[in-house]
């Protein structure tokens, strides 16, 4: 049976990667808080390519994709201001 | 509907926040931008949702740095933030530098809705609907 997992244990359980999680579980305010990882690595492409095999195989389906670290680097400021 | 919502988030590097963001039915995660008029999404978001691109729809960008460019805008048929729906939202759809592992940005055109609170203790943004 797949395993339910809290997505801040996601966060640390891999870090500087990419995962797809199932959402099982949201609060109050919709936000995921568990679900079960379908797919997680380095590299974003593979992890949405399995998202779109998976959705067009469970069209209900409740994805949560997000990086586990930091997504902005220490050494780069972001500053976007779209006009 | 709630009267507010509080939607727990994570700070990042420079102390900018990042919150889910559910985008067509699916969660990503989107930097909170009340210095950006547009949503955007990322073009790798855009090609897993099969939202469609239009060549001659575009909207002209003044970035922080730089010229005015032109860049796709397409409309989001639903997003939620925090329980909130709103549907046919624009967003104007960007290639983020790699170096950036974002989805998105939650930019003015959908936070104007509200009254924004970001708590940056609590790493929380807090949205109440603005009553017309």
């Amino acid at each position: 049976m797949p395993k339910v997992m809290r997505i801040t244990a996601i966060r640390e359980t891999f870090p500087d990667e990419w995962v797809a999680v199932e959402v099982t579980k949201v609060d109050k305010a919709d936000v995921p808080l568990a679900g079960i990882i379908l797919t997680h690595g380095f590299d974003k492409g593979p992890i949405y390519q399995a998202v779109k095999i998976y959705l067009a195989q469970h069209p209900a389906a409740r994805i949560f994709v997000f990086f586990t670290s930091d997504p902005i680097p220490e050494n780069i400021e972001v500053a976007l201001a779209l006009r | 509907m709630p009267s507010a919502s509080r939607i727990r988030g994570r700070l990042a590097h420079g102390g900018v926040l990042l919150v889910p963001v559910r985008v067509q039915g699916q969660d990503f995660e989107f930097l909170v931008d009340s210095g950006s008029a547009y949503t955007a999404l990322s073009n790798d978001l855009v090609a897993l949702l099969g939202i469609e691109i239009n060549p001659q729809r575009t909207a002209s960008i003044a970035p922080a740095h730089g010229r005015v460019v032109k860049i796709p805008l397409v409309t989001i048929t639903e997003i939620s933030v925090g329980g909130f729906r709103a549907a046919d939202v624009e967003a104007v759809v960007l290639k983020f530098p790699p170096e950036l592992k974002l989805d998105g940005i939650l930019g003015m055109n959908v936070l104007k809705q509200f009254r924004i609170t970001i708590e940056v203790d609590t790493k929380t943004l807090v949205l109440r609907p603005i009553n017309k």
